[in-house]
């Protein structure tokens, strides 16, 4: 199978799905001309003209707003925002009209409108450049909210998106783009939207994460098996509607959690999770839910203070031992 | 006036729960009325009121826990003031919750062990997947000692706990006194200990719990191959023999044998957790496949041995099908035409040596099968009915169940389930 980046799987998905369905569009800042900041939408526009492949104004609600209404009429816009932290001028149009206008008109029209936006934060990029907001969009009914960890992912995710009628937030990550994975050819597959996968089995501990945090659990569970603990990971994959069974399955077989994501602490995704486990995993705990994520802090410019406000590999490995305090494995 | 005291809900029952008192102090209460919920080990029931006045003290709040035949209420005939302190021979309680720590010393009987984990107020601090397990097994969490944060007992300790116990121990919540597979023998020098019998894999097996695992791991130590335990009931079978006449009379030929069948493969559905198989899952490990068809084999004695010829789907089938079935191949086996299919995916296995006059006798169970009933003679015995002795028909029922998937308590809830069915036969045929 061929091994491919994150990078090209979503840029050979966006050229296939353009392809594949004359009512697919692109919108966004500078992903014509310039090809993508991230060089997501690489060569799209030399492939299919500029009716097709939008460059757009620094005006998100203006174009997200469009997006919307062109969705409505019938076409399949895919709309880039360049990171998330810009998604905030266009909430509005998201949160007040995208989720809303299938249900407040009766089901008359739907919105089949995608959202791509890397979240999160990697090197110096500092307070208004590094936020991670998945959670205010997983937050809102009527959205759905994806975030891959991996090119497969990646790749079944964006068509399932694309093809989705409701209006969907495809979370992607700076960290992940030049990450590889195996991808099938000539193979269209689609990674249903809303379940979650055990990317690793373990007995000892479940981690649950998503995006650039699964790749981080991932290292983790393969280095704390030499010590001989082992690890689960369960990878979201969507955040709504989130597959809840598939934390709780995995909860009942290892009896202990640890949540991590790169939001804030508070309110966050994390906070989400350890919920439901409690909710409905009770009687199978055998230590109370660890959660890391971000320090609560505007993220410091500042190489190492930026680094330390970030969970990381060495913080999750701090969870981990955190729930098996007591266990044979640790005394 | 009357003391209303917590009552005996179950067999097993030592203390209840008062789960919500459904009468107010002051309320007029008739004979019959519910006048609380009690919680026991098994379940939430009524409490219904014996004499009629009005509730005049509540004695115990809800939420506590006290000792079976402890006043909880007071029942009075109106006269007193209800809002009247307690009347002095009334135990001295007042309504309000008393502090927790005064009520749990007359409600916990006396610790047993000398290891005692909790905190001042007697509290245990234990994970809820260690409480959970400990109440399974029936274990006193204050005998245990948590190696978790600050002390709390996680599930690893009660694990331990409960391996050293010999884990063999029955749920306490089940009725009645299950027969327990005889202890372990003294630990056997680990260089001595037998091989574990070799599981075969099937499809569908699904891993068991770590205290399944333990429970298998045990009992084959305790009995190389597939680890036995037996438990035997005794069958009233009146109603069955007259039954069976009546079939007979009206020209069907119907054994007693085909009854048994039947009926097995009822309380089967009844039981599932018996209709079961020890496997291997895909990586290796211990595993238990639960089947959803109940095939009964039945043994068939050979010149040379014996082979079992299975009825599938038993229990959908009636018992003239049963009964032509067992028939044709029983027939066909003695001349030994039956075919290799016929003879297997049993799940269950009926053996019957009654014809010899065997009063009783355990069977081995065939793999992958979890279970095995022999069916001893009908005979006439003496019986007491209305103080009087008279001949009577009873029928003996061993059942030998694979240990490692399955306990005792289970084998004799089955066994329970097939009594009934067989001492009220009507239910077998309908």
């Amino acid at each position: 199978m061929p091994v491919i980046t994150y990078r090209q799987a979503l840029n050979d998905t966006l050229g296939e799905e353009l392809a594949r369905d004359p009512n697919v569009l692109l919108m966004g800042e500078e992903i014509g001309v310039f090809q993508g900041s991230y060089r997501v939408t690489e060569g799209l526009l030399a492939e299919f003209g500029p009716k097709r492949v939008v460059d757009t104004p620094i005006a998100e609600e203006g174009f997200v707003g469009v997006a919307i209404g062109a969705a409505m009429l019938g076409l399949r816009p895919v709309v880039e925002i360049m990171t998330i932290n810009f998604i905030l001028v266009a909430i509005d149009q998201i949160v007040n009209h995208a989720s809303k206008i299938h249900y407040m008109f009766g089901g008359q029209v739907s919105v089949p409108l995608v959202i791509r936006t890397p979240s999160g934060g990697t090197g110096q990029l500092a307070a208004t450049h590094s936020q991670s907001f998945e959670n205010w969009f997983a937050y809102c009914p009527g959205l759905k909210v994806v975030a891959p960890a991996t090119p497969y992912d990646a790749k079944g995710l964006l068509r399932a998106a694309i093809r989705d009628d409701d209006p969907v937030i495809f979370i992607e990550s700076l960290a992940l783009y030049d990450t590889k994975g195996e991808v099938p050819e000539d193979d269209d597959y689609v990674v249903p939207i809303g379940i979650a996968e055990v990317k690793r089995q373990g007995t000892d501990v479940t981690v649950v994460s998503y995006s650039r945090m699964t790749a981080v659990a991932l290292q983790v569970a393969q280095r704390m098996e030499q010590e001989g603990i082992s690890v689960e990971v369960v990878d979201l994959r969507s955040l709504r509607p989130l597959d809840r069974p598939t934390i709780i399955e995995s909860v009942k077989k290892t009896n202990r959690a640890v949540v991590i994501a790169e939001d804030w602490y508070s309110y966050g995704v994390t906070a989400e999770i350890a919920a439901t486990i409690q909710e409905e995993a009770f009687d199978y705990l055998d230590a109370p839910v660890q959660r890391v994520a971000g320090l609560e802090v505007p993220l410091p410019y500042a190489k190492e203070l930026s680094a330390a406000s970030k969970p990381n590999a060495n913080s999750l490995i701090y969870a981990i031992r955190q729930v098996l305090r007591g266990t044979k494995r640790l005394r | 006036m009357g003391e209303v005291t917590m009552p005996r809900l179950s067999d097993t029952m030592s203390e209840g729960t008062v789960g919500r008192w459904l009468k107010k102090i002051g309320d007029p209460i008739a004979v019959g009325d519910i006048i609380a919920e009690i919680e026991t080990d098994k379940a939430t029931m009524e409490l219904e009121a014996f004499e009629a006045g009005v509730l005049q003290q509540i004695l115990v709040p809800e939420g506590q826990t006290v000792p079976i035949g402890q006043p909880i209420a007071i029942i009075g005939d109106g006269s007193a003031p209800v809002a009247a302190a307690p009347a002095p021979s009334a135990p001295a309680v007042a309504a309000v919750p008393a502090p927790a720590a005064a009520l749990a010393a007359v409600a916990a009987p006396p610790s047993p062990a000398p290891t005692v984990t909790g905190d001042e107020n007697g509290r245990i601090k234990a994970s809820p997947v260690a409480r959970r397990l400990a109440e399974e097994l029936g274990i006193d969490l204050r005998q245990v000692v948590g190696t978790g944060p600050g002390g709390r007992i996680i599930k690893e300790n009660v694990e331990e706990f409960a391996a050293r116990r010999g884990a063999t121990a029955p749920a306490p919540a089940l009725a009645p006194a299950p027969v327990v597979a005889p202890a372990p023998a003294p630990a056997p020098a680990p260089a001595r200990a037998p091989a574990p019998a070799p599981a075969p894999t099937l499809a569908g097996a699904e891993p068991m719990s770590r205290m399944r695992k333990a429970i298998a791991r045990a009992m084959t130590e305790s009995k190389p191959g597939v680890p036995h335990i037996y438990l035997t009931i005794e069958v009233d079978a009146d109603a069955l023999m007259a039954l069976r006449e009546q079939i007979t009379a009206s020209g069907t030929r119907v054994s007693v044998n085909d009854l048994v069948v039947k009926a097995a493969a009822k309380a089967l559905a009844k039981v599932p957790a018996l209709n079961v198989s020890f496997s291997q899952t895909a990586d290796g490990q211990p595993g238990i496949v639960r089947h959803s068809q109940i095939n009964i084999g039945v043994a068939v004695a050979l010149d040379d041995g014996l082979v079992a010829p299975v009825v599938r789907d038993a229990d959908k089938k009636s018992i003239s099908v049963i009964s032509a079935e067992i028939r044709d191949m029983a027939l066909r086996a003695r001349e030994g035409k039956i075919k290799q299919n016929e003879l297997e995916g049993a799940t269950f296995q009926v053996t019957n040596l009654g014809m010899f006059g065997i009063v009783e006798f355990g069977s081995i169970i065939s793999v992958p099968q979890a279970a095995s009933l022999a069916v001893g003679a009908v005979r006439k015995v003496p019986v007491v009915r209305d103080d009087q002795i008279v001949i009577g028909q009873v029928m003996n029922l061993t059942l030998s169940a694979d240990h490692r998937v399955v306990d005792g308590a289970v084998g004799a809830q089955y066994l329970q389930e097939l009594r009934k069915l067989l001492e009220a036969p009507m239910n077998i045929i309908v």
